[in-house]
């Protein structure tokens, strides 16, 4: 029985260990951002669909990787257009709200990143529990260098653990300092 | 007994003050004040912002125990416009770093297009060390919404004594929300 226990454990351990490998940080110097995944993502190209575009569309590029019953997403829109850097603050409102509106929220709080140009980045997570038993999800909202920064991750009902520490990991593992210098903000 | 609650009802109640619009087509945006406000130009500057302060101006205006703030940043410079997501998220970061946090919601105005101008309004119990500065109140409570419209940070800060209870509050209420940018440009 002991010797199972062990073997288990051994067995666990080897799991955590090649799972925990598999996450790397991904670099897209075309939009300014690296960011982990567990695995590498999916690359769709498409449009984000946006009321504050009127009616303009958006194109858009959706990264994404489901493992273990956990959904990773991250969405970059480009609003680079003139026309659009204006509504920079209430792109990322609107990002915010419709995070806020699609379950019962469970915490949200302002968030900060460091950039490349010696300010921070702010922008907004919400953590909800998504409508008709979805599962948990956890949006983080940023805009920056004239792109919207959306990274969505859902934990489903069958992964077991709402709260899983891979969810936190990568919704936090985002840096928009690409370029291999570091910067001490004040 | 009966005199002294005669002069209490002749008492003006910070809430029952008499709200004025004052509309500035200038900075394109409508805004209530109890009253004529103290305009005051300046300089705004943050970590978002930069070494470079740049141009605001502040409006403000007190009464009944409740202290009343607008600042108007102006970001409109191409370098400063890109980062307006940024200064609307340090705006109420900051909000909350002032004390315990009752609420951070979101809130959107009107500017005359379909999509409006979607913000965030924090409400917060003050720390003690941010109270001594806060006409001397002991136990104050702060609101503060954030709106980035037309290449402008809106910041609007309302601090309620602990004394005011509902009618500060609802004055608080009614200041950080009255802002509509559907004027002028």
């Amino acid at each position: 029985m002991r010797w199972m226990s062990f073997f288990l454990m051994v067995c666990l351990a080897l799991y955590s260990s090649q799972a925990s490998a598999a996450w790397a940080e991904y670099m897209y110097e075309d939009l300014g951002i690296a960011k982990e995944f567990p695995a590498e993502p999916n690359v769709e190209s498409g449009t984000y669909e946006t009321s504050v575009a009127g009616s303009g569309t958006v194109p858009s590029v959706v990264f994404s990787v489901e493992q273990d019953d956990v959904l990773y997403m991250m969405t970059v829109a480009d609003m680079r257009a003139p026309e659009y850097i204006m509504r920079g603050a209430n792109l990322l409102s609107e990002c915010i709200i419709r995070a806020e509106q699609e379950g019962d929220i469970r915490a949200k709080m302002p968030q900060r990143v460091e950039d490349g140009v010696g300010y921070r980045v702010y922008g907004h997570m919400t953590s909800v529990d998504l409508f008709d038993n979805q599962g948990r999800k956890q949006t983080n909202c940023f805009v920056t260098k004239g792109r919207l920064f959306k990274i969505e991750v859902i934990v489903r009902p069958a992964h077991g653990q709402p709260n899983s520490s891979l969810a936190i990991r990568f919704s936090s593992s985002l840096r928009f300092r690409i370029d291999g210098t570091s910067y001490d903000a004040p | 007994m009966i005199i002294a609650l005669t002069l209490l009802a002749f008492t003006p109640a910070p809430a029952l003050a008499q709200w004025q619009e004052h509309v500035s087509t200038d900075l394109g945006m409508a805004k209530e004040f109890p009253g004529a406000p103290l305009i005051e130009e300046g300089e705004y500057q943050t970590i978002v912002i930069g070494d470079a302060p740049v141009p605001a101006i502040f409006y403000s205006a007190e009464l009944g125990g409740v202290e009343l703030k607008m600042t108007v940043a102006d970001m409109r410079a191409p370098d400063l416009a890109v980062k307006g997501a940024s200064a609307m998220g340090e705006c109420y970061f900051d909000a909350e770093l002032e004390g315990d946090v009752l609420s951070n919601n979101a809130y959107r105005l009107e500017d005359g297009t379909p999509y409006g101008i979607h913000g965030r309004i924090v409400d917060v119990i003050l720390d003690a060390d941010e109270e001594s500065d806060v006409l001397g109140f002991e136990r104050a409570r702060k609101q503060t919404s954030c709106f980035f419209a037309k290449g402008r940070l809106f910041k609007s800060e309302a601090v309620i004594a602990d004394t005011q209870g509902a009618a500060g509050l609802e004055m608080a209420s009614r200041f950080v929300r009255s802002l509509r940018f559907d004027v002028g440009q």
